[in-house]
């Protein structure tokens, strides 16, 4: 029991500090990856067909989803 | 109230900066899919900073207090059991089942279902997906409302009365009040400009969440010695603080909650639309991936910290609950806000400062949970039943009412419903939902021998075992516990989550295999190859050339 109380204790320890480091870094990261995304959207062309709907190509409903590239 | 002016001011400027921010991002959203999933354009840094401000929920603050209140570090075990086991294997190394969704390009859920199953299971799982998840998000405000009156030490007497044509009244409290404002604002990011507002909005909470947490933890740090709070777990939790299979005096988390939290791990990763519509926002499959192997390994440490934040109250308060209290449970519920206000009396902007990291946290969750439950309601169950696509501009009104109208729902259920299981086993109960639809997309992304008729067996029984469990439970159970004790080891929650994620996926199997085989499976895996080969190529040429 003991030595699952040390691993316990550590772990906690090791895993909040990594967390917070981690969370800086997608934070400043992340700003660049949003800029991006806001000139993106400027530009972005428009597909009006792309609104959740499922293409029916030869009449029934299979196949891929409309628009939007993967 | 218990705020003083400068932390007031400090809120409402944030508040304020926050409000101008989402109205100026709405005026990027020029079609569906940039409203639903910001025109699948998310990097996988943004992704990565906008899950911060969606992971921290107010909720799960609250939440993971109660945990470690109640429970100590044994939840922590089964984190590391789900990320050893499960999520770092199968999804972050793999990409399991969440490369196959993204590479669908589907908006929602439901509409995956239409291309594998037919049209009719995207609409009842819609509906299965909207009523489990409005009812899954309902507890949300109302948990959060109940923690920002203890933080705030809101006295909850009766403002006004609401008369309903002189049939009945209705006491306002300053519940009500708190629950709304939060509704509100939540609503009015995802009303400005759906994922969009919600993206950028989360980002700039990301950052405040993260200052918040910080410094509110170093405080917990400050006033709270390690060594006290070792010793609060190993006095009053024991040997049940360090692992979930132990039980002690009613604390503790069992074998069967354990089995159920890790078989939910798998079906839930494909069920949950908030997540889903994340991953659909995604640029790639591939960034999907990486986004979930990242947060996974390192992200860990925020449910744990509140955990710690838990245990530091068990060290001040005690065990016991205080005088003023229905119940143990609305206690521990809120014993988080009312430690963090016992640390922070007396210490300028402290408290302007958390409060200000509670109320986005609570924003960065709703608006997200908001935007996609409304995305169902409009897309799976409004639009997919219309033979003619809506124009534009419509679709998005229905998207922005869908919003609107699960809020009022939220606000209405909040004056009504006093939750009883603890936050986390609700949660379960009403994820049972998902179980189920996780199970038709998992077994449809990866098995062609699932016909609609196995799906639609599922789904059905799924609900019909969650309907089953609320009337037993509301009309029956009391009298059939006092009448047969015994049976409360076989008829509990951790058993019904246990039986309703094995029986549904037999009957599906059984059904399917009685009904024809079916057409409409395409090979994701394959796709996702030449993709990837594609890709490969791409490269190669750019180097060449």
């Amino acid at each position: 029991m003991e030595y699952l109380k040390i691993f316990t204790y550590w772990f906690v320890a090791i895993n909040i500090v990594v967390t917070l480091v981690f969370d800086l870094i997608c934070i400043i990261y992340g700003a660049r990856d949003l800029s991006a995304l806001l000139r993106s959207l400027r530009v972005a062309e428009v597909d009006d067909s792309d609104d959740g709907r499922v293409v029916h190509e030869d009449g029934d409903c299979s196949g891929d989803s409309s628009g939007g590239a993967v | 109230m218990n705020l003083p002016v400068i932390d007031a001011v400090l809120v409402l400027a944030l508040l304020g900066g926050l409000i101008w921010a989402g109205y100026w991002g709405r005026r990027l959203v020029r079609s569906v899919s940039q409203f639903t999933i910001a025109g699948r354009e998310m990097g996988m840094w943004l992704g990565l900073s906008t899950a911060i401000a969606e992971g921290i929920g107010l909720i799960s603050i609250a939440n993971a207090c109660q945990q470690g209140f109640r429970n100590g570090f044994s939840f922590i075990w089964l984190s590391l059991a789900s990320l050893l086991l499960i999520n770092i294997p199968l999804f972050g190394i793999i990409g399991f089942g969440i490369k196959r969704y993204r590479a669908t390009n589907v908006q929602t859920l439901p509409q995956y279902y239409e291309q594998r199953y037919d049209r009719g299971v995207r609409i009842f799982a819609g509906f299965v997906l909207a009523l489990g998840g409005v009812l899954n998000m309902a507890i949300f405000p109302i948990v959060e409302s109940q923690f920002l009156i203890e933080f705030l030490e809101i006295p909850n007497r009766e403002l006004f009365r609401i008369n309903f044509f002189g049939l009945f009244s209705y006491p306002i409290g300053a519940f009500h009040v708190v629950l709304l404002i939060l509704l509100a604002l939540a609503t009015f990011f995802t009303f400005l400009g759906g994922m969009v507002t919600v993206i950028i909005t989360d980002y700039i909470q990301s950052v405040l969440i993260y200052v918040s947490v910080l410094v509110v933890s170093l405080l917990v740090l400050k006033f709270t010695d390690l060594a006290s709070m070792r010793e609060a777990v190993e006095t009053h939790i024991g040997p049940a603080a360090f692992s979930p299979l132990k039980t002690h005096g009613g604390r503790g988390i069992g074998l069967v909650f354990t089995l159920v939290f890790l078989l939910n791990a798998i079906t839930h990763r494909l069920a949950f639309p908030p997540a889903l519509q994340k991953m659909s926002a995604a640029k790639s499959p591939e960034v999907v991936r990486k986004m979930f192997l990242l947060s996974t390994i390192f992200g860990q440490g925020r449910g744990i910290l509140f955990v710690a934040w838990g245990i530091a109250a068990l060290a001040l308060f005690g065990p016991a609950t205080p005088p003023g209290f229905a119940s143990a449970e609305l206690y521990h519920r809120v014993v988080g806000a009312r430690f963090l206000r016992t640390i922070m009396e007396g210490i300028p902007l402290m408290k302007g400062i958390a409060l200000a990291g509670f109320i986005f946290a609570s924003i960065s969750t709703n608006d997200s949970y908001l935007l996609s439950w409304a995305s169902v309601i409009a897309n799976d169950c409004i639009c997919a039943v219309r033979r003619r696509p809506l124009p534009k501009e419509r679709h998005i009104g229905v998207l922005r009412l869908s919003a609107v109208g699960i809020a009022a729902f939220i606000f209405l259920f909040g004056c009504w419903y006093d939750p009883k299981q603890t936050i986390l086993q609700y949660f379960y109960l009403t994820g049972l939902l998902f179980t189920v639809v996780g199970l038709i997309t998992w077994f449809g992304l990866y098995w062609s021998r699932i016909t609609s008729a196995g799906a639609w067996a599922c789904l059905l029984s799924g609900l019909a075992l969650v309907t089953g469990w609320f009337i037993f439970d509301k009309y029956f159970m009391v009298a059939t516990m006092k009448a047969h004790p015994n049976l409360e080891r076989f008829i509990n929650v951790d058993n019904l989550m246990l039986f309703g994620t094995l029986f549904p996926a037999i009957l599906m199997i059984v059904v399917s295999m009685l009904t024809r085989k079916p057409q409409r499976f395409v090979d994701y895996g394959k796709k996702l190859r030449e993709l990837e080969e594609a890709e490969r190529e791409k490269r190669n040429g750019g180097q060449e050339g």
